[in-house]
Formats: C-alpha cells, structure tokens, sequence
C-alpha cells in the first residue's frame, strides 16, 4: 500500500504539462527529461535488470500455474491420459454444488465477523496500548505475539482449549460467566464461530499495530481543542480519531477482506470444513475437490472463482477509496 | 504498471500455452535393454521411519537377489499429489507401493498397467483373497498383492479388571464394557476417560474407515452389486440406517466415544489411547509395537470385536505392488512384482518382530506367522483376515464414497438431534449421483 502511496505522490509532478501547450514542445519536453532521467539513473534496462531475478521467480512460481490452473478450470484432467475439454463444465458443477454455494455463505460470515471482530479489538488495543513508555512497548509485543507464531501451532492450542467437556479450559472460562460448556468445534451450531474466534484472537493484534502507528499521525491539538469544547472521550474517539485513522482502516479493510477470502489452514487444522459442512468455506471445498476427490478440473474452477472474486473485491475497495477522495 | 502486468500476461499465456501442448500421456514405452533396467521404487511411508529402513533393506536384498538395481523412496505427505506431478509430467515411477483402495483411483487415471497373474510366476500361492484387492471394477487386474491386514479391538486389559467384567462376547457387552470405564473410573484417580477412541474427523475419510467394520457388522451395505459391473447404493436400507444410528449412539445415547470425536484424527486417538484416556481403539496391527511401549505391554490386550447383528466382519486392506504405466523397464517391473510375492521377498519386507514391518499379513500362503514372528497376536490378525475380513467395494473411485460417508457420519455424530434416517437417505442420493458420475450406476 505504501508503494501506491508513493507512485501517487511522485506521479503528481510529472502530469501532462500546460494544457493547450503545442505538441512539438511538449515533445522536446518530454525527450529532454527522459535524457535528464537517463544521465541520472543509468540506461532504461538497469531497473528491469535488478528486477529480473525476482520476476522469473515469480512467472515461473506463480504465473505460469495460474494460466494453467485457468486452463484445467475448462478441462477433464487426468495428467496421464491426457487433459479433455470440457468447456464450462467445470463451472457448472461447482456453481450448482450446495456445497459450493454454503462455502461462499459460511466465507463471507467469516471474512466479515473475522474483519470486523479484529478491527474492533485491534481499534480497543491500539487506544489501550498507544504512547511510548517502555512498559506499553513490552505489552505490545506480547499482544503482537499471535500474529507470529505459526498458524498450526495456534490450531493445535486452541483446538485443545476448544475440548468440549467442562474441563476444556473455553468452556471453563464461559463458566466463570455461568454459561453451560458448549461444544466450540464439535457442534454444526458452534463451529464456524468458534473459528472466528480464533480468526480474531490472531488478526486483532496485527491491527493494532497498524492503528498504533496511525494514531502516532493524529494530530494532538485536535483533541485538546475538542476537549476543549466540551467533547468526552467517546466523541473524541469517534469525531478525531476515527476521521483521522480512516486511511489505515482503508488498508487493514482490503488486506483483511483478501486474508478472509482465502481462509484455509485455521478451518482445515480445527474444523476441516465440519462438522455436516458447518464450517466449510471455499478453500477447504476446493482442497477437497482437487486433493481428496481427485476432481482438479473442478478444483481449478474454484480458485478461478476466488481469484476473480478476490480481484473485483479488490478493486472495488479501490474505487470506493478515490471516490472517497 | 499496465504495462508490465500485460507483458507478464502475455508471457504467461504463451508459456501456458506450451505447457498444454506438451502434455500427454504414453502408451506403452520403449523398453531398456534388458540386462541393464533398473527401477525407481515409490512407497507410501514416512521417510526416516522404520518402515523407510525396512524399505531400504528390502530393496537391498532384491539388488542382491536379482541383480536390478532399485532407487527406492518414501512418500507420505500429499503421496497422491506427487504422484500427480509424475504423471503430468509423463515420466512415474516405475512401481508404487500404495493402499490396495488406490487401485481405482490409479487405474481409472491410466496410471497402472494391466497385470496378467499367469504369467507372474508364483502368483499360485498368494492368497484369492488378497487378488481379489488388486481386481478393478472391469475385472482385471491391476496390481500384485504385497501384504494385508484386518483390525481388531485393543484394550486396556487392567481396566477391564478393574470394572470387573469379562471380555465382551456381544455387542450389548461391549457397549456395557465401555460404559463401565466411563462410569466406574477404571483408573483409580477420578480422571474422565471414555470407552472408545474413534478417529471422528472427516479428514480422508477416517471416520468411515474406522467404523466399517461395525457398519458391516451392525449390518450397513454401502452398495448393491449387480453382478455385470453396476452398483447401485445400499445406504438407505434399514440395515444400513440401523448400523449408521449403532455407531452414531456410540456419541449420543450411550456416551462412550471420546468427547470432541468429530474432530479428531487417528494421530489425537492414539495418543488419547497412550495417555490413558480411553480404553478401547479399533485399529490394524502397525500399531502393535508402539502401544506395547505406550500403555504398556503388561496392559494392553487385543481381541476379535464381537460380532453384531449381522455376524462379524472386519475390514481389510493392504498393499499392492503397482507396475506403473509408461515405464522403460517392465522386464525389471515383472521381475520385482515375482520376487515380492515369493517367499523371501515377503520375509524380508515382515521383519521378524520388528517396529514397521512392510508386510503386515504376507499374502503368501507357504509362509508360517509363528515361523517368522514370535509375538503370537499376529496370529489372531491373520485369523481375522481369512475368516472376517472385507475390502471396500470394488468401484471406479472409492474416494468420493469414503468422504461422503465420513461427512454424514461425522454430522450424526456431532448433531445428536440429526434424523439418522434422513441423512442416510440424503448420502443415498449423493452416492446414486457419483455412481452415475463413474459410469457404473444400476439402471
């Protein structure tokens, strides 16, 4: 994100010269930077070449298989016998799938709840735990803590203090609360929500790091004034703060909406999408399809869908962002 | 930034392109020279585990025996997914070693070449039963027995004398059994234990795997065979629903499965039988060696689960040597797929009494148990799977099958209130539809 930023910014200075401005000129403008920019920067080619390890990792690694995961989405594959195509088959099975369409339904409940959840607690942290004694600095890392540690290491933690009898250590703190034990991941009723849970526990922190470092940007003579003028911390934080971190909550808002769409290891170590399918969301179906069912072809249409799903979402936060603008 | 994203489309969808055009698979190959084939052998197995070792020896001794030289590899994680990428690429190995419930999977895919049992010489003296196992669904066959085993119940000996009771002749004793660990704290220390471990995820099937045998027992069909090579689904019939809401009562009326079955695999349920935490588990005999050391030999007893309703069938697997299709060596191929089944081929790979033997149950039928192992339980093993075992069904693709029933289980087990019959009848439809998928529903 901190690349558009930047893009932005440098592109500013370097927009279409005066308007009306006769076409010869501007060409002899245009050349004279370009010879500017060379003497300055070396030949055209240098940046591409600096840049040519990482973007042949990245055709071989990633572009590549992503044609040829859209390629397989239109065919019967079997490596050996070879591919058949299949037109829009693929396409067609996986859309008229129950399966498929309770996926999209259960990944859309979490991608909100998971982004929602995090946003609200990383916000609460982020106010509790914002300045720069060393105390607070300690506490932040330890609040940090859950976005490093490995997600299996995390699955396993939880799922053990998820154990559904009065015992399981969950359960036993719903009790202080005198709520009976509830059965987390066993139960079709719970297990999606208990997965969330464990989605916030880990992205909330990741937030808060992020909002702490807005908040560093907001300027302090705002709430002095607003202080000043009778606001109390409530509307402090919802008529400064809040207007004032709106960029930040931009960001964490895509980055969170992509992370939620391509949830996968936390469902498929707690829950593996049950149980009856309660927490089954796309990316575990299409683990299922591809890996466990043998179906690629079927597998393949799915992660086109997520991707192009993943894409438009994208670019719909964009738009609503320069709009905003 | 549009400019290059485009550049690297284009890029892309030429290399694409390409790769699609060069893909294909082979009839068959053209041969090595006899004298100097050599073979890439694939194993499903942990690397470094003892299994590995044992591999490795066997493969020692084949070089030794016959003069074929042998890359041999362990593969456990993603195996299939590996074997895949060979494929995609044209070039497998040149024999796998894997689940005689992969033979559909292989074959349907073109992977494996067709075996003629004839021409393998002492194919005489493996078990019908084991050939049955290496049978696809058009009749022929696909792959040469290699080992075998069945399940029985392991349990916690000093538990069951300490509640009192005997070993259970039928399943109202067993229920009773498991009830009175529950109930009656068989450990002495008040410590909540359950009656059963049951790998309860929907994770490769294992809830299904791991229930067959009561399902057959209790009375379950998964299909009807209809003799020219059609099913059609037997998961709806009252004996099927019966043996389904049986296993499902384990968790819901009875109480006797461990907590948090549903998502469990096989690795939290040997460690929950391990630690004390429950006093029964249904499983092969791989497991012989660790639960000796862990509960402990002097505590752990194995015996045949009692017969249910529809007498006592216990579910069979095994290994088969797969010739994999596409391969410049099938001399070499013929030659390990003889030495295997023979009698010294199958010693080696059993290993005496060692941790991780290959060959659990030889298939070969002039090999005494007692001669090659000492420890006796082996023999009840062997018993089982001559008189009770059963493989899955012979269709296309096992697969689906195993994962739709293991997610109908799965929700019975972890929804008490779900209607057994309903959901029965709901995978009946699932399985009338992937039957239609492979070609080989009923009319």
């Amino acid at each position: 994100m901190t690349e558009t930023t930047l893009t932005a910014r440098a592109g500013t200075p370097e927009a279409p010269g005066a308007p009306g401005a006769p076409g010869s000129v501007g060409r002899r403008t245009s050349r004279a930077r370009w010879m500017r920019r060379a003497r300055r920067h070396g030949p055209v080619w240098v940046p591409w070449l600096f840049l040519a390890p990482a973007l042949i990792l990245f055709l071989l690694f990633k572009f590549i298989p992503m044609g040829q995961a859209l390629v397989m989405s239109f065919q019967d594959v079997q490596p050996f016998l070879g591919n058949q195509w299949v037109g829009t088959a693929n396409y067609e099975t996986l859309v008229g799938s129950p399966d498929f369409q309770s996926a999209v339904w259960h990944t859309s409940i979490l991608a909100v709840g998971q982004t929602a959840g995090s946003m609200f607690l990383g916000f609460t942290l982020a106010l509790l735990l914002e300045g720069q004694a060393k105390r607070l600095w300690f506490v932040r890392s330890a609040a940090f803590l859950p976005v490093v540690a490995p997600m299996a290491v995390i699955a396993e933690v939880w799922r053990i203090m998820y154990h559904p009898t009065s015992d399981g250590l969950a359960n036993q703190i719903i009790g202080w609360v005198t709520l009976d034990p509830s059965q987390w991941i066993n139960s079709p009723d719970t297990s999606l929500w208990s997965v969330m849970i464990v989605g916030i526990w880990r992205g909330a922190p990741y937030d808060m790091i992020i909002i702490v470092a807005g908040l560093v940007s907001v300027d302090r003579s705002l709430y002095e004034a607003a202080a000043l003028d009778g606001a109390g911390i409530l509307q402090r934080i919802r008529y400064v703060t809040i207007p004032a971190l709106r960029p930040v909550i931009v960001i964490l808002l895509t980055l969170a909406a992509i992370r939620g769409m391509r949830v996968f290891t936390e469902v498929y170590l707690l829950t593996n999408g049950g149980p009856n399918g309660s927490s089954e969301v796309v990316m575990t179906l299409i683990y299922k399809l591809g890996f466990e069912r043998g179906d690629l072809g079927v597998a393949a249409a799915g992660s086109v869908v997520l991707f192009v799903a993943t894409v438009l979402l994208t670019l719909l936060v964009q738009f609503a962002r320069r709009r905003d603008r | 930034m549009m400019k290059t994203s485009e550049l690297m489309a284009a890029i892309a969808v030429a290399a694409v392109t390409l790769a699609a055009c060069s893909e294909g698979g082979g009839d068959s190959a053209e041969q090595n020279d006899p004298d100097s084939q050599t073979l890439e052998i694939w194993q499903r197995k942990a690397p470094g585990s003892p299994s590995d070792m044992i591999g490795q020896d066997m493969a020692d001794a084949f070089t030794e025996a016959t003069g074929v030289e042998v890359e041999f590899t362990s593969v456990l994680e993603d195996f299939e997914t590996k074997l895949q990428q060979r494929a995609a690429q044209g070039d497998l190995p040149d024999v796998v070693i894997n689940d005689t419930a992969q033979l559909g999977n292989m074959q349907s895919q073109g992977l494996l070449r067709q075996i003629d049992p004839a021409a393998i010489e002492g194919s005489d003296r493996v078990a019908e039963r084991a050939w049955d196992a290496a049978k696809a669904v058009d009749g022929e066959y696909y792959g040469v027995p290699f080992t075998a085993h069945t399940v029985a119940l392991f349990n916690r000996a000093d538990w069951r004398e300490n509640v009192g009771a005997d070993i259970p002749t039928t399943w109202d004793e067993l229920i009773e059994l498991w009830k009175a660990y529950v109930d009656g704290d068989p450990t002495g220390t008040g410590a909540d234990v359950a009656g059963i471990a049951v790998p309860g995820t929907t994770k490769r099937g294992y809830i299904s795997w791991n229930t067959s045998t009561f399902y057959w027992s209790g009375g379950g069909e998964y299909f009807t065979e209809h003799g020219d090579g059609t099913f059609s689904s037997a998961v709806a019939t009252p004996g099927s629903i019966e043996a389904a809401e049986w296993i499902r009562n384990l968790a819901c009326e009875h109480d006797v499965m461990q907590p948090g079955a549903g998502s469990q695999d096989t690795t939290n349920t040997k460690e929950l039988f391990q630690t004390d935490g429950a006093g029964s588990y249904l499983v092969a005999p791989y497991e012989l060696a660790s639960f000796d050391i862990d509960p402990g030999a002097d505590v752990v007893e194995v015996f045949a689960p009692p017969p249910g309703p529809a007498g006592l069938t216990t579910l069979a697997e095994g290994n088969n040597v797969y010739l994999m299709a596409g391969s410049a060596n099938e001399d070499a191929q013929d030659t390990f797929a003889e030495w295997a089944i023979s009698v010294e081929g199958q010693t080696v790979a059993m290993a005496g009494d060692e941790e991780g033997g290959l060959v659990r149950i030889p298939v070969n039928q002039d090999i005494v148990m007692s001669d090659v192992r000492e420890d006796d339980r082996w023999q009840l093993f062997q018993d089982l799977y001559d008189e009770n075992g059963r493989y899955v069904p012979v269709v296309p693709n096992w697969a689906p099958f195993l994962q739709a029933s293991a997610e109908t289980l799965n929700a019975l087990i972890s929804d008490c209130s779900l209607d057994a019959e309903t959901a029965m009848e709901q995978l009946d439809e699932e399985f009338t539809s992937e039957l239609d998928a492979q070609g080989v529903l009923a009319e």
